[in-house]
């Protein structure tokens, strides 16, 4: 839903309730019995479910993640001039949407994986505002990062599938698919934000 | 007529909701966490306290004007 639509959702949902709340005699009548049912249950009940999916969708956004300070340096790390860099090639080359890139690697693709990735959330602000905040490099995930978030775009695609690397030893892709190996382990595809030597790399300029 | 006490409860019930709803719209201006926060911690439970407020209200409000068995029947007794 655009956010104009929703803006005038909340401000009929506000007028009605005001309304009501102003000159509760109106209630005296059968349409005012109506409109107070509308006006104090329908209308708040469908703003109130169109403001959270918005704030779901929302909370998908790079911006979002890049607004607390101490991920910044992982924003500015989409953009480091260097193809060995799995996140920023990823970006740049917009093989992840550029306005919904961490999400995209960072849910889990799961039924339930916006909803705990939501509840991890809700861990981060207790670090963040009750805890000491972490530097850069030193945060970790929660739990290694998982195969399977690679393989819900990679797996059976010709290039991931038919990869020399990947060829290279008959048992590999096997192990990688059953999440025996990671994508990550070293060797492979270890070169991710690298936050800690973000000082020494040099910045891809986007022409938009 | 209804008692003035339903109105002045439907009043507290208007207040909660519109407090919720402009708490939620607020929440809408910072791309934040704690935006969504306020939402959910704040505003739905304000919004959703006063819908109840209200429903409780008109639940347990006397039944003056709900038609219904009411004196209609007694008649029968005295028929005769
Ligand atoms: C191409 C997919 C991809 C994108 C896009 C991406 N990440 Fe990551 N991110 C990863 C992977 C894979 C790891 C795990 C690295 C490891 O375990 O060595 C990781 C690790 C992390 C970590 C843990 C610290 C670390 O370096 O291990 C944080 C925090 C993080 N990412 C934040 C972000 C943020 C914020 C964004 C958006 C600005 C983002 N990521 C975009 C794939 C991605
Ligand atoms: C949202 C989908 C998506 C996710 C998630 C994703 N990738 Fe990719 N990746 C792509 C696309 C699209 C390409 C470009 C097409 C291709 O090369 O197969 C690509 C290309 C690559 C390449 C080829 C090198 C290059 O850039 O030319 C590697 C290596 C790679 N991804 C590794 C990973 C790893 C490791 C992960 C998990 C951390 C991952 N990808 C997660 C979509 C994704």
């Amino acid at each position: 839903m655009p956010s104009s639509l929703l803006i005038g959702l909340f401000a009929i949902a506000l007028v009605l309730v005001l309304l009501i709340g102003l000159r509760p005699r109106l209630t005296r009548s059968r349409e005012g019995k109506i409109l107070a049912f509308v006006a104090l249950f329908i209308v708040p009940a469908i703003a109130a479910w169109a403001g959270f999916s918005m704030h779901m969708d929302r909370a998908q956004s790079r911006e979002f993640c890049l607004s607390c300070h101490v991920m910044s340096d992982f924003g500015k790390s989409l953009y480091v001039d260097d193809p060995s860099y799995l996140a920023a090639r990823h970006f740049q080359n917009n093989r992840v949407p550029r306005d919904r890139a961490c999400y995209t690697c960072h849910t889990d693709y799961t039924l339930f994986g916006g909803v705990k990735s939501k509840i991890r959330g809700l861990r981060h602000l207790q670090v963040q505002y009750l805890g000491t905040i972490p530097k850069p490099a030193d945060i970790k995930l929660y739990e290694p990062y998982n195969n399977r978030e690679c393989l819900h775009c990679h797996l059976g695609a010709r290039r991931f599938e038919e990869s020399s690397a990947h060829r290279r030893d008959p048992d590999l892709l096997n192990t990688v698919k059953a999440g025996r190996r990671s994508c990550l382990s070293n060797g492979c595809h270890d070169i991710v934000h690298e936050v800690g030597s973000l000082k020494d790399a040099t910045f891809w300029k986007s022409s938009q | 007529m209804e008692a003035p006490g339903i109105e002045r409860r439907i009043k507290w019930a208007s207040s909660m909701v519109a407090a919720g709803l402009l708490i939620q719209l607020l929440s809408f201006l910072k791309l934040h966490p704690l935006a969504f926060v306020a939402f959910i911690a704040l505003g739905v439970p304000l919004t959703a306290g006063g819908a109840v407020l209200y429903l409780i209200s008109i639940v347990a409000a006397p039944h003056a004007s709900v038609p219904g068995p009411g004196p209609q029947i007694l008649p029968s007794k005295n028929v005769g």
